[in-house]
């Protein structure tokens, strides 16, 4: 292989093993950052509709209060205005399930809430403190209950999207490391190289043509390598019998 | 010495070696199980290593014994760093040392893992470690002299320092053809132990992975069960048929099938290595009966796989062997020590030398009674020097001697002593499992870090039979 191939391909290979590792490594990051950043803005939705649908039904049930102390009008616009709010949160919520369990904690919401709901309106007609002891406020813990679970599930999930960050950005760092160490033996490997295989050899072609000018006469240096400097050595001793006295004559 | 000649060969191997890496790749891809690139990424960066001496150092018509020890220690150890890559780029749970260990593990063919959940890792790693163990059991030397020509031209000297020096009597005047004749033995018997696999209902993943740990007697299952998971008894016979064939010397197998001469070399060795497996199982069947099966087909079937498994250096499991009796693991260790026969890709002193000390000793005491009588020691009716049966003894004493060091080492640093004894012993040999938390059930995570680099170097030893290891490090070896 002539020089200009060696030397090339010498520096096209770790040129190609740095632009893998770099393409890799900013592939891995950039698929992280998609895959987490959706994850990571679905999750959080899910918990602000908890929040929504949380801060709505505690309001309906303060709201009860009103009831009792017969601020009906007050009753009514808190009930119907935060029903509203609770709905269109829980709806948005069933449209944005990502994690496992959460459908079926979603589900549940689904059951209990319009029976908390029609047991209110149950209790416009007829106000009851007795029902709302008995039978609504153990359905409202319940409501309360997987509002708070499905707050934690996003929560966890969130955390474990970071343990994954965490993981695949130290995964994605690797190639980075890796390729440093590597650059720094390949670099070694390839000075010690080219001075056995390129250095050296042309120091002994130097020196056997200072010889031949000052002596007249060449010995030809033993080059190990088939290539230029081979092919160098051998015009030059071709050269040197061409002007040799013994030729001249 | 030509370090660079050294460097041009190691490159070569380095280039094979990245090739299986790709073929690995190749294989995550149909699977697309998201450990593509990571085999590519490492397979592309072994391979441009290899590249480099290779473009500028010319090759060579010979090497010298010093270049062939040093080229076949290199190769191994760059080996063992580039196996690595995969598993270190696959982070957690492998770490530099983690990874490192586990490559090693695979290229020597001991099969300790410290992977705690194996089946949670990508089908294309565990398909490159199990391939570990097709080319660390074949050799990488004898397997780069048989398909690589620039080897081919060196492979003498280098067969010599790779290949059990126990294997005296060649079948061929050529290496090469050595080469390609252990090669063809090897990769028959992976084709058929797959076929057989694949008859009784396993998938061609698993039917081919276990057949790389089978043959190459490394242990590396892809199950967190090893073999048990499958709880298949034609499995578990296909598995001891070939795990025994695969403890004894490949070119005796070859000459067995081609019946070539009258005498084949090895049938002495053959005969003890199966008679001790045969006595042994018989024994451990007798001393867990009762206690911890309580039918004797079930006896028979456990003791059976786990000796034949310890005893041919192989390491897969249907039991957990840790639980038995204590005279029962006392065989379990003597199996570790000694594992199957030379010339066979198995660890372990070796029934060879094990027949070779037998007869010296009854050398010693026939000289005591006759002084004056010219006795030589035979195998397979073949005298042997004096000076292989010293070197043989010489081995057999270094060998424990690296055991009680490795477990004096890790006992230092915090195993517990059946912990750190089982595991040197079954490292060195090559065996994989040991007894307590490193046994057929357990794993190697519990080993320190610098212990597991201990057991690391202990393996590449073991697998070298200690000497082409050991050289290189002395001052002696680099004097013009």
């Amino acid at each position: 292989m002539s020089l200009k191939y060696k030397l090339i391909l010498s520096f096209i290979i770790p040129a190609a093993m740095l632009l893998i590792a770099g393409f890799w490594s900013s592939l891995q990051m950039r698929s992280l950052g998609t895959k987490v950043g959706a994850m990571l803005e679905e999750n959080e939705r899910s918990i602000q509709y908890a929040i929504q649908m949380n801060d709505a039904i505690e309001r309906i049930d303060n709201s009860i209060f009103a009831k009792t102390k017969e601020r009906e009008a007050e009753f009514s616009r808190i009930f119907y205005q935060q029903r509203i709010e609770f709905d269109k949160a829980l709806k948005m919520a069933v449209l944005n399930i990502t994690i496992p369990g959460e459908k079926e904690a979603l589900d549940s919401l689904l059951m209990y809430a319009p029976k908390y709901f029609q047991m209110i309106e149950r209790l416009d007609q007829a106000p009851d403190l007795e029902l709302y002891r008995i039978e609504m406020f153990g359905i409202y813990e319940k409501i309360i209950h997987y509002i708070s679970k499905i707050r934690k599930m996003n929560s966890d999930a969130m955390f474990a999207a970071a343990q994954q960050v965490i993981d695949r950005a130290n995964r994605a760092a690797l190639p980075g490391d890796l390729i440093i160490l590597a650059s720094v033996v390949f670099c070694l490997l390839f000075a010690w190289l080219t001075h056995l295989y390129i250095v050296a050899p042309i120091k002994k072609i130097y020196q056997a043509v200072k010889i031949w000018q000052n002596t007249g006469i060449f010995q030809k240096p033993e080059i190990k390598s088939a290539d230029d400097l081979h092919a160098l050595s051998n015009e030059l001793e071709v050269l040197s019998i061409k002007f040799s006295p013994e030729s001249k004559k | 010495m030509r370090l660079e000649v050294c460097v041009h060969y190691i490159g070569s191997l380095l280039v094979l070696n990245g090739t299986a890496m790709l073929l690995s790749a190749a294989i995550a891809l149909g699977y697309t199980d998201g450990s593509f690139d990571i085999l590519m990424v490492s397979g592309l960066i072994t391979a441009g290593f290899g590249v480099l001496p290779w473009l500028f150092v010319p090759n060579v018509k010979d090497i010298s014994l010093k270049e062939a020890v040093l080229i076949v220690a290199g190769a191994w150890l760059a080996l063992s760093f580039a196996g690595a890559i995969p598993f270190y780029l696959y982070g957690q749970p492998f770490n530099f040392i983690n990874a490192l260990f586990e490559s090693v593990s695979g290229y020597t063919t001991t099969g300790s893992s410290i992977l705690e959940d194996i089946e949670s890792l990508p089908k294309g790693l565990l398909f490159w470690r199990s391939l570990t163990h097709a080319l660390g059991g074949m050799g990488i030397i004898v397997l780069g002299i048989a398909i690589l020509p620039a080897l081919s031209k060196i492979s003498s000297n280098l067969m010599k320092q790779e290949y059990s020096g126990l294997v005296a009597q060649p079948l061929f005047p050529r290496a090469r053809t050595i080469s390609q004749v252990l090669l063809l033995v090897y990769l028959g018997l992976i084709a058929l132990q797959t076929s057989f696999l694949l008859l009784t209902g396993l998938s061609w993943f698993d039917a081919v992975t276990t057949a790389f740990g089978t043959i190459a007697t490394g242990g590396f299952s892809v199950r967190n069960l090893s073999i048990a998971s499958y709880n298949n008894l034609a499995v578990e016979i296909i598995v001891m048929v070939f795990m025994t064939v695969s403890g004894m010397n490949f070119a005796f197998l070859f000459a067995l099938l081609m019946r070539r001469g009258q005498k084949i070399y090895g049938w002495e060795t053959a005969k003890v290595y199966l008679s001790l497996q045969v006595v042994f199982i018989i024994l451990v069947t007798v001393l867990i009966h009762g206690k911890i099966y309580q039918r004797w087909g079930e006896a028979l079937r456990y003791a059976a796989f786990q000796l034949l498994s310890v005893g041919t250096s192989t390491g897969f499991a249907t039991a957990d062997s840790s639980v038995w009796t204590p005279p029962a693991h006392m065989i379990l260790v003597f199996l570790t020590l000694l594992c199957a026969c030379a010339g066979s890709t198995s660890g372990g002193i070796k029934v060879d030398r094990l027949v070779l000390y037998w007869k010296l000793c009854r050398q010693n005491v026939r000289s005591l009674i006759h002084p004056r009588m010219i006795q030589t020691i035979r195998m397979d009716g073949a005298a042997l020097d004096l000076e292989a049966a010293k070197t043989a003894m010489l081995f057999i004493v270094s060998y424990l001697l690296i055991i009680a060091v490795s477990t004096s080492f890790l006992a230092l640093n915090g195993a517990e002593m059946l912990d750190a004894f089982s595991g040197s012993a079954a490292c060195m040999g090559n065996v994989g499992p040991g007894l307590g938390k490193v046994g057929s059930m357990g794993n190697y995570s519990s080993i320190s870090g610098s212990g597991k680099l201990i057991l690391s170097l202990v393996m590449i030893i073991g697998r070298l039979e200690i000497f082409v290891l050991v050289l290189p490090f002395t001052r002696n070896f680099w004097k013009v």
